[in-house]
């Protein structure tokens, strides 16, 4: 099976088994002090949110109605190549799509390499969210992303268990280390989870599924919320994103 | 085989939600099920042996069984106060549910009456005697997880108040009608109030003190309830390692006035502490033994924590020694106080919408 493994060649790929015409664009990989990598059309700049197109969380996102959310339960804990601040912005991405709603005020305690926080949303639902990043470079993420709300709830984890469940697993004859794959799109077979993930939200984007319109302004509420979650630790109360933004 | 003596011992109200836990007294080689006393809303007697005698009051009970040697006092938390004066003033050994009282000069009172009586007095806090705890306990304490940067812990059940509704009642569970913050119509008394054993396990594990909290309702996932469903607490520890608690009604039940296939969501509750060290990051799941069930009321698909196979009694047996051998209960009132304490700090905090600085200091 041919591999694709880039994402610009993924995106090309999806929309061509589709017939869709080819447009110029470019993908420009995140610079020092971006979260996220841009992608460029049409004369637009839009960060590329592609933690919303992981396929668990992307279908919480349809789960989940405006005013019928009480709460978001986020635990995630990620490698140490990965620093606090992209933890902490890609989780205040992720509460905002679920809840519906937008950061109003948050309330944080940071130790090193952890930070805890309640995020209050403008609709009175909270993100209460727990992240470190302790665990050796390259080990997989391990989160929850719970949402309980007047009709029930939804979860990135089946009940009964705490972490990332692979869906292929190989148990070696020479070693107790487990191998893992987690493969997401047959079109797209041979990339990562993040550059499937990418090369799909670009694809939504340009085929109109995605109106990510709002994408720059969430880009900037939540780096405001990285700098609140700080300012929040410092001052030892609580920051209106407001007062960050 | 040990000579046995076994503890005459009652239940009294069995009103709360864990008195059916221990009806199997009745058949303990190490306790003497003489009575229990019952009123309007005792819960599920049809599980009791119908041999136990039942009083309409306690002073029925105590008058019937004048050797009475302990109590296991289940009934709703403003019960409580009165039910430890009665048996403290008889010399009878008490075993309390997790709160003993929010009213901390009532608190202060049932130390000083309990340790003047010379009597046992314990307080159930299940999670205490869970062994993934301990080793959670034993891998920060060696410093297999470096040092410690936060703690974090996830209880989540369901809402009792349904077949149980004096848990939701302001009165009844927080001990007085205390209003949750300025303008919000809900009280003190609901998630919070219920879950004081996270606490303790965060002291437990930690081996430090809660220093700051910080706490905030979500909105109420249930209508008709005037306390708290959902909220979080976040904040600090005295060593310097931050800390998460929630303790959220975040389970949804099925509303039927008996606790009989009660269940919807699939793990009625479930308990969840992580924690994050310099050397690496623990994930666990301290109610994690599970078995996987489909429901033949419903077709429910039910995971179910699997039990101690033999040894479900060990904190009531831990009373016994306590009763026959002497030593202080692991959960007594003097240490269980800076819970309770840190429990009304995070309500203040919600009054308040700002970080409250905890004072355990008990001062007899």
């Amino acid at each position: 099976m041919e591999k694709i493994t880039d994402v610009r060649e993924g995106v090309i790929k999806l929309l061509t088994i589709r017939e869709h015409d080819i447009p110029e664009f470019s993908i420009e990989p995140r610079k020092e002090g971006e979260f996220v990598d841009t992608f460029i059309w049409d004369g637009k700049k839009i960060p590329v949110f592609n933690m919303l197109y992981d396929p668990r969380i992307y279908q919480m996102q349809n789960w989940g109605k405006r005013g019928d959310n009480s709460a978001l339960n986020v635990y995630s804990y990620y490698a140490s190549d990965v620093s606090l601040e992209e933890c902490i912005y890609r989780e205040l991405v992720i509460a905002e799509a679920l809840l519906h709603s937008k950061i109003k005020k948050i309330t944080a305690y940071v130790n090193k390499s952890a930070a805890n926080m309640i995020v209050l949303m403008e609709d009175e639902s909270c993100a209460n969210i727990d992240l470190g990043n302790t665990m050796a470079p390259g080990t997989i993420n391990q989160c929850q992303h719970k949402l309980i709300t007047k009709h029930g709830m939804a979860n990135d984890r089946a009940v009964g268990t705490t972490v990332t469940c692979n869906q292929v697993n190989f148990f070696r004859s020479d070693s107790t280390d487990t191998v893992y794959y987690n493969d997401d799109l047959y079109y797209l077979y041979g990339m990562s989870e993040p550059d499937v993930a990418k090369a799909i939200a670009i694809h939504a984007i340009l085929t109109g599924l995605e109106q990510a319109g709002d994408w720059t302004e969430r880009d900037e509420r939540c780096r405001a919320g990285v700098k609140a979650v700080f300012e929040s630790d410092k001052r030892g109360g609580s920051v209106a994103l407001s007062e960050v933004l | 085989m040990a000579d046995v003596r076994p503890v005459k011992i009652a239940i009294l109200s069995c009103n709360h939600g864990h008195a059916k836990g221990y009806y199997h007294l009745a058949n303990d080689r190490m306790f003497d099920l003489v009575a229990v006393s019952t009123q309007e809303d005792s819960e599920r007697l049809d599980l009791l042996d119908p041999k136990v005698p039942r009083y309409k009051s306690d002073a029925e009970l105590y008058e019937a069984h004048p050797d009475l040697e302990a109590v296991i006092i289940a009934s709703d938390n403003l019960s409580h106060m009165e039910q430890v004066r009665e048996a403290a003033k008889r010399g009878i050994h008490i075993f309390s549910m997790k709160i003993p009282t929010f009213d901390l000069d009532e608190y202060r009172e049932m130390i000083e009456i309990t340790e003047k009586a010379g009597i046992v007095f314990q307080i159930e806090l299940e999670m205490r005697y869970h062994a993934p705890l301990c080793r959670i306990e034993e891998m920060i304490k060696s410093g297999q997880i470096g040092d410690l940067l936060s703690i974090n812990m996830i209880n989540y059940s369901h809402n009792p108040v349904w077949w149980r509704w004096w848990q939701c009642n302001p009165e009844k569970s927080f001990g007085k009608r205390v209003e949750l913050r300025p303008g919000d119509e809900r009280f003190r008394g609901g998630a919070l109030a219920d879950h004081p054993h996270v606490f303790d396990a965060i002291r437990l594990v930690t081996g430090s003190s809660f220093d700051t909290v910080y706490a905030e309702p979500a909105p109420n996932i249930r209508d008709g309830v005037e306390t708290e469903d959902m909220v979080r607490i976040i904040g600090r520890m005295k060593n310097g390692a931050i800390f998460s608690i929630d303790p959220s009604y975040g389970n949804d039940e099925q509303k039927v006035k008996v606790q009989e296939d009660w269940e919807k969501y699939p793990q009625c509750v479930e308990v969840f502490m992580s924690a994050v060290g310099t050397k690496g990051t623990v994930v666990a799941d301290l109610y994690g033994k599970t078995f996987y069930s489909q429901r033949g009321v419903d077709g429910a698909y039910m995971c179910d924590m699997v039990e101690d196979i033999g040894l479900w009694a060990i904190r009531i047996h831990e009373f016994y020694e306590h009763i026959r051998y002497g030593g202080t209960p692991r959960v007594n009132l003097r240490n269980h106080y800076e819970s309770i304490v840190t429990m009304l700090a995070s309500y203040d905090s919600i009054t308040t919408g700002k970080p409250v600085k905890v004072d355990a200091t008990l001062d007899i």
